[in-house]
């Protein structure tokens, strides 16, 4: 609870920061703001406590997701003060946007009432279609922030139309409440309700079908915004999800289990074979987050409380490969004017320390060992495996060996020659130092990776 | 964390920092900063040993420092755990004694060398990987060491990379420690299947209900006496050993003499409760040993090349640590492998400087007459060969008299066997002492006009070693010439139980030994007469006449063979399922599903039109489909 | 039962689109059909139009209506709290305080960013 209330008021002042001419300082506010943050989640760690008539819960489990998407945004922010240096008064907006974001996450990790999660839902979106169309200037950017309010919009009446149908079922949002009634229920409106709920879910985490949006959203999206898109927007969309499905929709399973069954292959042949032909590095990576979703909804599949803590360890290890590519895509696109593949020709030549860190990100995500990526794909596809899920861990593996053959190909691109190599390009010390987090990051987890996976 | 746990921590990192920063920064650094750097960290592991064997004694418990939980998997589960015992205290001592002498006489011999940095970060990595051979307290991480080392000894094999034949010596090398490998990695699965643990203490524990001789633990001790077989050179797996000489002389001396391809013996010593289990076992590593030291000691007859003749002469000693092992003895395994790591390195050593002195000749036909040239490289090499014959009172002849009282209790026909050859080793030894130190000089004049004796960082570590070898084998002195005169089987003796050689009367042994030193001295008057001279000179294998001696000096022509029967027959396998398996089937397969996945690609991007209206479309589709699909079913 | 229930909706969901479909298909049959200028015009009460109807206007319009509407619905969160004020004592009246705090902030943020400077 500390950390909600604590992060609110960093945003305000984040606000403040900015109208009180901090200028190009205003960062330090949010950045050191949330560093405490991330104490106070480690002092509440174990505490269990539910506040407001279990209106939310800090639970352990809610606790490491809001950490692991406090975290991503100091990465982001830290990157953000290369990135946007020199820019005006406005940018301290946009990190106070940010920042509710965050708050949004939170309050989706820590729910336990479905009214807090469409709020939730909400404070998380209502920032990001605004920071989606923060480059006023680009008409892309402005697209962008259209089709996403477009689409969020919808999904979000989809959400709550399912979330009344559930409360018309069962009387109550507690989340505790429907679990206890749920068997109890025999009115239909009850399934149906949860299905919709599922629907406006999986339009957040932007699964197949209801991923068309993604791709063009965060093409046209500046790029640290579709960073956040694809790390913390995401995370926070697949806490919520699994602590509404793991709990209070078990009952219901009969009628959710196979259609997610079906959109967990969709999800990943579609991601990861759309991929395949794409040109531009965001695009791809778009599609690469589609994939990852489909990854992380095995893990859904389980219904085992196990697969919290595997969930966490993809999320943490994919937000720490995501960054770091999405970092160097936007030093590369700055320098190169553009972010299609054929600009990463060549970026060993005079840039080294980038096509390493390129090479371990995407060697991470393509989940090759010792790295995060190889191990927490391991986790889901062992606990998937233990559940029975044989055919479907079948189609995860092939949609893997897919990804790797895009991952690979880009990766390539940086390390063939090329006269037309990028320059040098200046790496400031905040996103070095990002970088070189992240890398670690993704060998610790490599090595270690029961650190998250038993956290919770 | 108590004292002995933090200097035992210094032994382990201090190398491991060395290699660190010589790895990572080495191109940057002075050439004698590096050398300076990776002989101190050495140095510092040496002292860390030698305070920790100060605190030791006979009745010290061994102490475990666990550092942390490696992994875990099932019912198994690892610790990355190091264990201090007497045993790993000898070790220890021999290993980072040696090595930092040996790190020392690097800094003068590869001064010249471009790769010098490079070459001192491998050699401390390989310190750093033995250590940890030789203290893990469990097999997973002895393993890690085992690997580690032969990795080392991969790269420095091929230090000289640009040469494709050293190359090609380092991928035998290499090669032939896999299969050796497997057959460690065999045994060691057997014993985690049937007991559950991989920690020599509670594996320990886990067989002491086990009955002599039982089947399943014989073949694992089998398995494991393979991997020894692989590091430890023993027929027929040891073609790799002479192979490695292609690596820097020091590398020779510490790596694949002193050191690594003790590992197999330790191997066994270190598991004695499972080998003393199983006698069939036992007795094939006898004769194994057996036959690899009579097998190397007559190639080493006929060898030309300095480094070639230590090389089998290396195997055929390590035949006789096996041989001691296969009698049960495994202090006295221990104890020849102590005295030979000092008398080897410094053969070795003094080759190497007998090599740099005469500009990386190595054929002894092209030597001679060098003892007025380099007097120290001369009468240390003189102390090593005295040593390796088995002449009382230096160090071999105690540890390698040992062995053959053992033998004899076992078998007198045995002990004639291994008698004949200790006597081998002596003339070939002797025989390359006269043809490099007496005689006249056989080389071409410019290269003698620049002979010179080798800086004193090369001198000292010869010295020391010589003075070592003088007096290593008082570690262990028959109790025939007095009680309780044996400190190495007093000092192990809770470790291993004590040995003694059954059914001989102290009359007996003494008689073997003078028959044994008397037949010695014999073999080196005979090298004298026909060598030392200076009159007689080895011809090139191809110009030998008699074909008893051509044979020899090819090496049974056994690398020919396994050419022939192993490396020929998988080359016409790999061609069968390269060429048309791989080429046609698989990749055709392979290729069919690329194109299918790049066609379906194709499809689904077209469906990404960018228009809001198509994408809502598709979703409400969606939310139809989700709740169709339960409607309907 | 269920499926009686439906049936129900069903029907009336076709008669519902059936009369539709009928009475537009029957206006379109039965009625005169005139085509002039002034038919096809926009009507705007009455009065003869002028100027384009899409013409730009101010932003400043909309970005105050906006403004109002969010304060002015935060007002609505008073009416139950005055009617209160007395069951509610002092804590209600601390946890309002808590409520106008950010409100008040949020003001300060657009006064500070000059959102109501008309010029």
């Amino acid at each position: 609870m500390k950390a909600l209330i604590l992060t609110s008021v960093i945003g305000i002042a984040t606000l403040f920061a900015g109208v009180f001419k901090m200028r190009n300082n205003s960062v330090w506010v949010p950045l050191l703001g949330l560093l405490g943050v991330m104490l106070t989640i480690v002092a509440d760690w174990n505490t269990n406590i539910s506040w407001y008539n279990n209106m939310v819960r800090f639970d352990n489990y809610a606790l490491a997701f809001s950490g692991i998407t406090i975290a991503a945004l100091i990465f982001i922010l830290t990157i953000s003060i290369d990135h946007y240096k020199g820019a005006g008064n406005s940018i301290a907006d946009i990190y106070g946007l940010m920042v509710f974001s965050v708050v949004g996450a939170i309050v989706m990790s820590s729910f336990s009432n479905l009214a807090m999660l469409f709020i939730g839902v909400e404070i998380l979106s209502i920032p990001v279609y605004i920071l989606a169309g923060s480059n006023r200037r680009l008409t892309s950017s402005n697209e962008s922030a259209l089709k996403y309010f477009l689409m969020g919009s919808f999904a979000s009446g989809i959400l709550l139309f399912g979330i009344a149908l559930v409360y018309g079922a069962t009387q109550t949002l507690d989340l505790d409440q429907i679990a206890l009634l749920g068997p109890t229920v025999q009115s239909p409106m009850l399934t149906i309700g949860v299905l919709m709920v599922l629907s406006g879910f999986l339009f957040k985490i932007a699964a197949a079908p209801f991923h068309f949006w993604a791709p063009d959203v965060y093409e046209g999206a500046p790029g640290l915004v579709t960073a956040f898109m694809a790390t913390i927007v995401k995370t926070a969309a697949f806490a919520a999800f699994f602590r509404l499905f793991s709990t209070a929709f078990v009952s219901e399973e009969s009628a959710w289990f196979k259609v997610l069954w079906g959109i967990t292959a969709a999800t990943l042949l579609a991601g990861n074979l759309t991929a395949l032909f794409q040109t531009k590095m965001k695009r791809l990576l778009a599609y690469s987050s589609i994939a990852h979703a489909g990854y992380m909804l095995l893990a859904m599949l389980t219904l085992n409380k196990q697969a919290g803590g595997a969930i966490l360890l993809y999320a943490a290890s994919y937000t720490l490969a995501t960054i770091a590519v999405f970092a160097v895509m936007l030093l590369v696109s700055e320098a190169q004017g553009s972010d299609s593949l054929a600009k990463f020709k060549g970026l060993r030549k005079n840039n080294p320390f980038l096509a390493v860190v390129l090479a371990i990100a995407l060697f991470s995500m393509a989940g090759i060992p010792p790295l995060a990526g190889f191990f927490s794909k391991y986790y889901l596809f062992a606990i998937a495996l233990k559940s029975n899920l044989f055919y479907i861990v079948i189609v995860a593996i092939v949609a893997s060996i897919i990804g790797a053959w895009y991952y690979l190909k880009s990766l390539s691109m940086a390390f063939l020659d090329s006269d037309e190599a990028p320059e040098k390009i200046e790496v400031g010390l905040p996103t070095r130092i990002v970088l070189i987090a992240c890398v670690i990051g993704a060998l610790i987890l490599g090595i270690r990776p029961d650190l998250i996976l038993h956290l919770i | 964390m108590s004292s002995s746990e933090i200097l035992l921590l210094t032994c382990l990192l201090a190398p491991l920092s060395g290699a660190g920063i010589l790895l990572i920064a080495g191109r940057s650094l002075p050439k004698s900063f590096a050398s300076a750097l990776a002989t101190t960290s050495v140095f510092l592991s040496f002292i860390a040993a030698f305070l920790l064997f100060r605190q030791t004694g006979a009745e010290t418990a061994a102490f475990k420092l666990n550092l942390f939980s490696w992994f875990t998997a099932g019912k198994l589960s690892v610790d990355m755990a190091f264990r201090y015992d007497q045993l790993t205290a000898l070790f220890l001592l021999v290993i980072t004694g040696i090595g930092s002498l040996i790190h020392l006489y690097s800094a003068g011999y590869m001064h010249e060398d471009e790769g010098h940095n490079r070459f001192f970060g491998y050699l401390n990595f390989f310190v750093f990987f033995m250590i940890i051979l030789v203290t893990g307290a469990n097999f997973a991480v002895m393993f890690a060491g085992w690997e580690g080392v032969g990795l080392c000894s991969y790269l420095l094999i091929g230090f000289w990379y640009k040469n494709s034949d050293y190359n090609l010596a380092a991928r035998k090398a290499f090669v032939m420690n896999r299969i050796g490998d497997l057959g460690l990695l065999a045994g060691l699965f057997m014993l985690l299947n049937r007991y559950n643990t991989l920690d020599f203490e509670a594996l320990q524990e886990a067989v002491k209900a086990v009955k002599s001789g039982d089947a399943y633990l014989t073949t694992a001790t089998v398995c494991l006496f393979i991997g020894a077989m692989g590091k430890s050179a023993q027929l027929p797996l040891f073609t790799w050993l002479p192979d490695a000489m292609a690596g820097p002389t020091p590398v020779s001396a510490l790596i694949h003499a002193a050191t690594m391809v003790t590992a197999g013996i330790y191997l066994v010593v270190r598991n004695h409760f499972l080998f003393s289990l199983t006698p069939a076992t036992l007795d094939l590593i006898l004769y194994v040993g057996l036959a690899t030291a009579l097998f190397a000691a007559t190639i080493g007859l006929r060898q030309n090349d300095i480094k070639k003749v230590l090389a089998y002469s290396t195997v055929s000693q390590l035949g006789f640590m096996f041989i001691a092992l296969g009698t049960g003895a495994f202090t006295t395994g221990f104890f020849h492998v102590f005295t030979h790591a000092f008398f080897k390195a410094l053969l070795f050593l003094g080759a190497g400087s007998v090599i740099h002195a005469l500009h990386h000749e190595q054929d002894m036909r092209f030597m001679g007459g060098l003892k007025k040239k380099l007097p120290i490289t001369w009468i240390t090499f003189l102390i090593g060969t005295i040593a390796i014959s088995g002449i009382p009172p230096l160090a071999g002849f105690f540890s390698k008299d040992e062995i053959l009282a053992f033998l004899y209790a076992k078998n007198p026909i045995l002990w004639g066997l291994a008698l004949l050859g200790s006597l081998m080793t002596a003339f070939y030894m002797f025989r390359l002492y006269f043809l490099v130190f007496h005689g006249s000089y056989r080389g071409d004049a410019h290269t003698e006009s620049h002979i010179h004796e080798s800086p004193i960082s090369m001198t000292l570590p010869l010295m020391v070693l010589a003075a070592c070898s003088l007096i290593a084998g008082f570690i262990g002195i028959p109790e025939v010439f007095a009680a309780h005169s044996h400190w190495l089987n007093h000092f192990l003796g809770n470790l291993i139980p004590v040995q003694h050689p059954e059914g001989i009367s102290h009359s007996t042994e003494i008689t073997l030994m003078g028959v044994s030193v008397t037949a010695v001295l014999v073999m080196v008057a005979i090298a004298f007469r026909v060598y030392g001279q200076g009159k007689v000179v080895p011809v090139a294998p191809e110009e030998e006449k008699n074909p008893v001696f051509k044979l020899l000096a090819q090496k049974y022509r056994i690398d020919e063979f396994y050419n022939f029967l192993f490396v020929a027959p998988f080359n016409a396998i790999s061609q069968f399922f390269g060429k048309i398996v791989d080429n046609q089937i698989v990749d055709g397969i392979v290729n069919a599903m690329g194109n299918l996945a790049m066609t379906t690609s194709g499809l689904l991007r077209l469906l990404h039109n960018g228009r809001v209206g198509t994408y809502l479309l598709a979703m409400t589709l969606g939310v139809i489909l989700v709740l169709a699909y339960n409607l309907i079913f | 039962m269920e499926n009686i229930e439906y049936g129900a909706i069903f029907l009336q969901f076709l008669v519902a689109l059936g009369f539709v479909g009928v009475t537009m298909t029957l206006t379109h049959l039965l009625g005169p059909k005139r085509k002039s200028d002034k038919k096809l015009e926009n009507f705007e009460c009455g009065i003869e139009t002028t100027g384009n109807a899409r013409m730009p206007f101010s932003i400043k319009y909309f970005l105050t209506a906006i403004l109002f509407v969010l304060f002015d619905v935060e007002v609505i969160f008073m009416y139950p709290w005055a009617l209160n004020f007395k069951e509610l004592g002092a804590e209600g009246f601390v946890k309002m305080l808590v409520f106008m705090g950010p409100l008040l902030l949020g003001f300060l943020y657009i006064y500070k960013k000059g959102a109501l400077k008309w010029e």
